[in-house]
């Protein structure tokens, strides 16, 4: 067996997701009730199927359907919530709006849920927010706004979209990579050298400067401080104020490239989720199952022939809509896969599922029109019992779905009145 | 009179000093209240405060200087008598009696005493400064500056004010992670280049009913028949730097055909294939080290306006009797040539024979009117040929006429216009159809493979000796020693002080000794400098205490405020050798330097940067986008084509020294195809920009600024035209005329405004009936009347939309019709006014501080200077240079300007 030194890359690879773990041994179990809250939304195109969706019997007594069977072991530990309306129309403005209650206008949009939670918590954790996706954006113009917009939920500024990483090795790398180690701390170094020198010429021009212009460089003075802070956090890495009660399992950093079969993409970026969540290297985490304007091809699954855009303009057409149904319930299994491993991570007396609130939907109802009232929508997870599972919530006709946000955001100690001026209320029967 | 009122006056501190006016005497005063007492204090004292002006304290706090602006305000309402606006009004002689105590209290200044060069704030590089100066100092144009925040418009209305660059907290991290990269791509010119080649055929399509298509030849690839469908996959790229992009590509059909080439969802750059023939092309880009997604498309032709639906569109369906329709149409509809063929001999069988093809032609049109908008593209594409055929005798027929008649080609064109304007403007609508229906000369791509290398040395915008030279000095510590003094001084822009590099050598000789390697110490010194506020700030250092208040500026100072104004980067070797030989401090040598720099093609920076900012275009594509329903035909490319036909006037009145007023009445213009295209101009004959002559038809509505898509796309709102905000740009931009502020209860027109019942015109009529408006409305609407032949992308109207009439009156009496009047009025009575608008906002974005009241003689002094030669554009530049301001600096920017009480 030849030895070959190992490269940077490949230290990373063995060391990288433990070198993110402190010492585990030595950490005590924390009192659970500590345990962080945790947001994940999951966004699935195209709409559904409205007979196929649907579930009969309201509040606690309710029957699943046949896209949402997948869903059965988990009964109790989620909520089916209709009746409520999205506003816009095509696919780019009922994408964007999912997370934010907003409709995009010359590409404007609102802030969305997952990143003002992510404003809020995000300080506490190495990433503030993680979004991950399967297909790239498009080109084109769909109704004025540009199809590329639809490839995310994610708004941080009413001009910015957060675009998914889709690559998967991309993902973990910025996930799990070395931040406190040996790495980090040689660049801390290396700034520290540079920041001595520009601080001596600041404090030299300043010396000789008139007041006018020694309030200019007083603002550069001010910046080199703030990272000499930054610097400091590295060299001496502040106590995290919460830890996993149990040892995440270590994945192995995926290969390189996109992966050609979509269940192994989107079952790779649901564990990278998962393992994020985990190592509470972040706390809100968005998962775009495909681009809001998708036209995956779906013909892996048995019986199916076409796009999942193609088919969900089925015009009532019974082939079209067995497609259509079984496409979103490959959807809801993927989602199942994800909230049973949640299940089974235990947070003290609880789980990451009991810690944590998942938001599964679409943008609009049925696709064929593009309805955008009664969206299909689930809400998994108590967040760490702030939120009421098990039930068929059925809202008042109109209500819109930015009261869901709303809901949501409360509950993750978002302390606005409204949610993006545009909630009307609460949806109570969630709220424990 | 000139009308000065862009000055601000900042009393920051007050000192009697010798005092810079003769004061205000008694009796000039009585004079003055009396008249404010009869006429103006009804509404502006404590009481009523109209329009926020209080004259019965500008009149107790008598400051000349201080209220300059008010007073010039005063004096010119007076003098245009727009105020008092209604009775009781003064008698001829209380008029001409005000008028010359207020004239002679403005002018009465000891503009000497107040002599001041003003104090430009610690400049702080722009973000297009800084790229630039990296390019310029490292040799790669890497412009590592784009993370940091764009620069907004400071109070000057130039990103340049100095005033409003800021550092704040994140800042100096964004600084500090620029500087490293652009040191890390030169260290990438070190690396063997590496290579990787995709077959399109293997790369993810997004569109998954498309397939991979067979070429001739056994070849596979993908054609991209719609913007839609993307290829995509990762790339793995090694280091920050260059990398060259290179593509087998042919276009399918029709056409040329453009394949962009995204990273990460950024156009990193574009391929352009001419024929069915596959032709290997490249383009390069600068790629930071990681995964990234690489996608392709294909750049869609410009698209149809008026709201063209997808795909699944349903075509007209012709009626049964057709044609018969067309043929009563065409008979009905046929224009006709009228001239008195008796005239002259041989004219009757040239008319007659003009007259047959008229009816040949008429046939198609009519089909086209009835296929419309909706007509199935195949259709309209064979009446679109038949008409271009059938036409063709036109043009043999024309010349013959004309010769015949003893008149040129465009008379003729003229007369026949006139007899039949009605059809001429109905056949251009009818083409448009017709050409807008399907794509034309715009193919879809067809890829074959596409590869990628690197890093290379790039062959665009880099000086490969500059960053073979820090190449090495980074990599061998032999070359770092010589190297390493020189760079200090070009990066700070001046002669080292003494012992000044010493410090940043202490920290590499530690670093060496800590166990670093020489290419890790030298990476991160170099990282400081360009970190450093030496390199980041434009220290204009004055010499210690005791050299007086006014310092001149030395020979490198000099050159860095005229190679950062024309050039938006640090001196070039020949400019930094003028400073050091003391070039600088004489007028000549001042002089030679502005007419090289002007010359050079690095002066487009200021030929786009200064018009851009200054007449509001520059966001045009970016945050001034008109709709995209309505007008999805506004794309890149006719936003840059648009925006270069700006700056090439602008770089040829500059360049060539030809008077500003050309900027307004310009006879020549500079067009490609796609701008030729969008104004209905013949085509030219090549690929790219070529000046062309207008011809008096074409004068009509094109020449100079006013006729420009630039502007006129930038003054209107994104679904309609605005002649007020027109209007407005005439006057304050043009004109240097500032309209005031609106009431703050003034509404706002809604985007159908004119196109529910009222004309525009009719609409804005509002403005006349109430008072408030009228005094502001009265100047600024009939300007943007003269412009609303125009559509909202600066096109002419067509049919219906365009106005019945075009006549701006202005309040002194003037008026105008169309464009071409509104031009000519501007030109001809209004040039100096142009002039000094344009002295200014040139002075204050040279400076890049806003002018203030000392600043007044400069500006005239430069008018004076500029005039008799009709202000020519490298005059002004040179003008510019040499003035007071720009070749001092004084050292405090407080104003001490004294206050000047009335006297008893």
């Amino acid at each position: 067996m030849t030895r070959r030194p190992l490269s940077r890359r490949t230290l990373l690879k063995g060391l990288g997701a433990s070198l993110a773990l402190p010492p585990l041994e030595m950490m005590q179990a924390r009192d659970v009730s500590t345990a962080p809250q945790r947001i994940c939304s999951i966004f699935q195109p195209n709409g559904v199927y409205p007979k196929a969706w649907d579930v009969t019997g309201v509040g606690r007594d309710f029957q699943l359907s046949p896209i949402l069977s997948p869903l059965q072991d988990l009964m109790g530990d989620f909520s089916v919530v209709s009746g409520l309306d999205n506003l816009g129309r095509g696919h780019v403005q009922l994408t964007g709006s999912f997370l934010t209650g907003k409709q995009i206008t010359h590409q404007r949009n609102g802030v969305s849920l997952d990143q003002q939670i992510a404003a809020k918590v995000g300080h506490a954790t190495p990433l503030s927010s993680v979004i991950l996706g399967t297909e790239p954006p498009r080109q084109g113009i769909a109704s004025g706004e540009p199809i590329a917009y639809a490839n995310t939920v994610s708004w941080s500024s009413e001009t910015t979209r957060v675009s998914p990483e889709i690559n998967p090795q991309v993902a973990f790398d910025r996930l799990f990579r070395d931040r406190t180690g040996p790495e980090a701390r040689k660049e801390a170094l290396r700034r520290r050298s540079v920041l001595d020198l520009v601080l001596d010429d600041a404090k030299s021009l300043r010396r000789k400067a008139g007041s006018v212009d020694q309030a200019k460089l007083d603002e550069y003075l001010d910046s080199v401080r703030e990272v000499e802070v930054r610097l400091e956090k590295t060299m001496n890495p502040p106590e995290p104020e919460w830890t996993p009660t149990t040892t995440p399992e270590k994945m192995k950093r995926p290969g390189p490239g996109l992966p050609r079969d979509k269940q192994t993409h989107l079952r790779l970026m649901m564990d990278l989720m998962l393992l994020a969540f985990w190592t509470d290297t972040t706390r809100v985490g968005t998962l775009m199952t495909a681009h809001g304007f998708s036209r995956q091809n779906f013909s892996f699954l048995d019986g199916v022939t076409s796009d999942h855009h193609g088919m969900s303009h089925h015009k009532e057409k019974d082939d079209l809509v067995a497609e259509y149904t079984r496409v979103s319930q490959w959807y809801v299994e993927n989602v199942a896969y994800l909230l049973g491993r949640m299940k089974a991570v235990k947070e003290g007396d609880g789980t990451l599922l009991s810690n944590s609130v998942v938001l599964y939907g679409s943008g609009m109802k049925d696709g064929n029109g593009h309805i955008k009232d009664d969206l299909p929508l689930v809400v998994a997870g108590q967040a760490g019992g702030k939120i009421r599972t098990g039930e068929h919530v059925r809202c008042e006709k109109g209500t819109p779905h930015s009261n869901l946000l709303h809901t949501l955001g409360q509950a993750l100690g978002l302390e606005n009145e409204t949610f993006n001026g545009v909630s009307t209320g609460v949806v109570d029967q969630l709220v424990v | 009179m000139r009308q000065c009122l862009n000055f601000i006056c900042h009393v920051v501190v007050v000192t009697v000093t010798a005092s810079l006016t003769m004061g205000l005497f008694a009796g000039e005063q009585a004079r003055i209240e009396t008249f404010f007492a009869d006429y103006c204090y009804k509404c502006h004292d404590a009481d009523v405060q109209k329009g926020d002006l209080r004259l019965d304290t500008a009149m107790d706090n008598f400051d000349i200087i201080g209220d300059r602006e008010l007073w010039l305000s005063v004096l010119e309402q007076i003098e245009t008598e727009e105020m008092p606006p209604k009775k009781p009004l003064p008698s001829a002689v209380e008029y001409e009696e005000i008028l010359a105590v207020l004239e002679e209290q403005v002018n009465d200044i000891d503009w000497e005493a107040l002599k001041h060069p003003g104090h430009v704030t610690l400049p702080r590089l722009t973000q297009v400064e800084y790229n630039n100066t990296v390019r310029d100092l490292l040799g790669l144009d890497v412009q590592t500056g784009r993370i940091f925040s764009p620069d907004a418009e400071g109070r000057t209305g130039f990103t340049n004010d100095r005033d409003n660059l800021f550092v704040t907290g994140g800042d100096l991290e964004k600084y500090l992670e620029a500087a490293e990269v652009a040191v890390e791509s030169l260290h990438s010119l070190d690396e063997e280049p590496g290579l990787v080649k995709f077959e399109a055929e293997d790369l993810i399509m997004t569109e998954s009913r498309s397939q991979p298509n067979a070429y001739p030849n056994g070849e596979k690839g993908y054609t991209l028949t719609s913007g839609q469908r993307t290829l995509y996959e990762s790339i793995d790229i090694p280091a920050y730097g260059f990398y060259r992009f290179k593509m087998r590509a042919g276009s399918s059909e029709f056409g040329p055909a453009t394949g962009l080439i995204r990273v990460d969802d950024v156009i990193v750059g574009e391929i352009e294939v001419v024929g069915k023939d596959f032709t290997i092309e490249t383009t390069e880009a600068f790629l930071s080290p990681g995964i990234h997604q690489m996608a392709l498309n294909v750049m869609l032709p410009p698209r149809a306006g008026r709201g063209r639906k997808d795909e699944n569109l349903e075509y007209t369906v012709l009626p049964e009797n057709a044609n018969e329709l067309v043929g009563i149409a065409s008979r009905k509809n046929l224009p006709a040539l009228n001239l008195d063929e008796e005239m002259v001999p041989g004219l009757k069988p040239l008319v007659s024979r003009w007259n047959g093809v008229e009816s040949s032609v008429q046939r198609p049109y009519e089909w086209i009117r009835l296929l419309g908008e909706q007509g199935s593209p195949t259709e309209l594409k064979k009446f679109l040929n038949f008409i271009i055929e059938r036409e063709e005798p036109f043009a043999q027929l024309r010349t013959e006429i004309a010769s015949l008649l003893g008149i040129s080609v465009e008379a003729f064109d003229e007369i026949y216009r006139e007899q039949n304007p009605e059809n001429v403007v109905d056949r251009r609508t009818l083409r448009d159809i017709a050409e807008k229906a399907f794509p034309k000369k715009r193919g879809f791509i067809a890829i074959d493979w596409i590869e990628i290398e690197g890093p290379i040395m790039p062959e665009v915008g880099s000086k490969p000796k500059v960053a073979r030279a820090a190449n090495e000095a980074l990599s061998d510590a032999k070359r770092w020693r010589p190297w390493f003094p020189d760079f200090l001084s070009r990066a700070f822009r001046r002669p080292l002080d003494a012992d000044e590099e010493k410090p940043y050598l202490a920290v590499y000789e530690a670093i060496l000794e800590s166990g670093e390697s020489h290419a890790s110490a030298a990476s991160q010194v170099v990282a400081a400098v360009l970190t450093s506020p030496k390199f980041l700030y434009r220290s204009e250092e004055l010499p210690a205490e005791g050299a007086g208040e006014v310092i001149s500026l030395n020979n490198h100072q000099l050159a860095s405020r005229l190679s950062y104004f024309l050039w938006n980067s640090l001196p070039d070797e020949a400019l930094r050798e003028a400073a050091s030989k003391g070039e600088l401090e004489t007028a000549e040598g001042l002089k030679a330097q502005v007419a090289r720099m002007l010359s050079d093609e690095r002066a487009e920076e200021f030929y786009e940067m200064f018009p851009g900012q200054w007449l509001g275009y520059e966001s045009l594509g970016k945050s001034v986008v008109p709709d995209g329903t309505l007008y999805p035909e506004f794309d890149l490319d006719l936003s840059r084509s648009m925006k270069a036909e700006t700056m090439m006037l602008f770089q040829s009145v500059f360049e060539e020294n030809r008077s500003i007023v050309d900027l307004i009445s310009a006879e020549d213009a500079f067009i490609n195809n796609r701008l030729a295209r969008h104004y209905g101009l013949p085509e030219v004959g090549m690929n790219g920009f070529v000046r062309v002559s207008l011809t008096e038809a074409q004068r009509r509505e094109r020449g100079g600024l006013l006729g420009m898509a630039s502007v006129l796309t930038a003054t209107s709102t994104p679904v309609r035209t605005s002649p007020v905000l027109r209007g407005v740009f005439v006057m304050e931009r043009l004109l240097g005329d500032e309209p005031g502020e609106p009431p703050a209860d003034a509404g706002e027109l809604p985007g159908n405004a004119g196109a529910r019942g009222k004309t525009l015109r009719e609409e804005l009529e509002i403005h006349r009936d109430k008072a408030d408006c009228a005094i502001c409305h009265d100047k600024i609407d009939p300007l943007g009347f003269g412009l609303e032949s125009f559509d909202v992308l600066g096109r002419i109207k067509q049919g219906k939309e365009m106005p019945k009439d075009t006549i701006g009156t202005l309040p002194d009496g003037n008026s105008f019709e169309g464009v071409a009047g509104l031009r000519d009025y501007l030109a001809e009575h209004r040039g100096d006014d142009f002039a000094e608008s344009l002295v200014e906002r040139l002075l204050a974005y040279a400076l890049g501080r806003e002018l203030q009241v000392y600043d007044e003689p400069v500006v005239a002094e430069i008018l004076e200077k500029t005039a008799p030669g009709g202000y020519r554009g490298r005059a002004l530049v040179e003008a510019i240079v040499l003035s007071y301001p720009f070749t001092h600096q004084h050292r405090s920017p407080e104003l001490n300007l004294p206050t000047i009480a009335a006297q008893p």
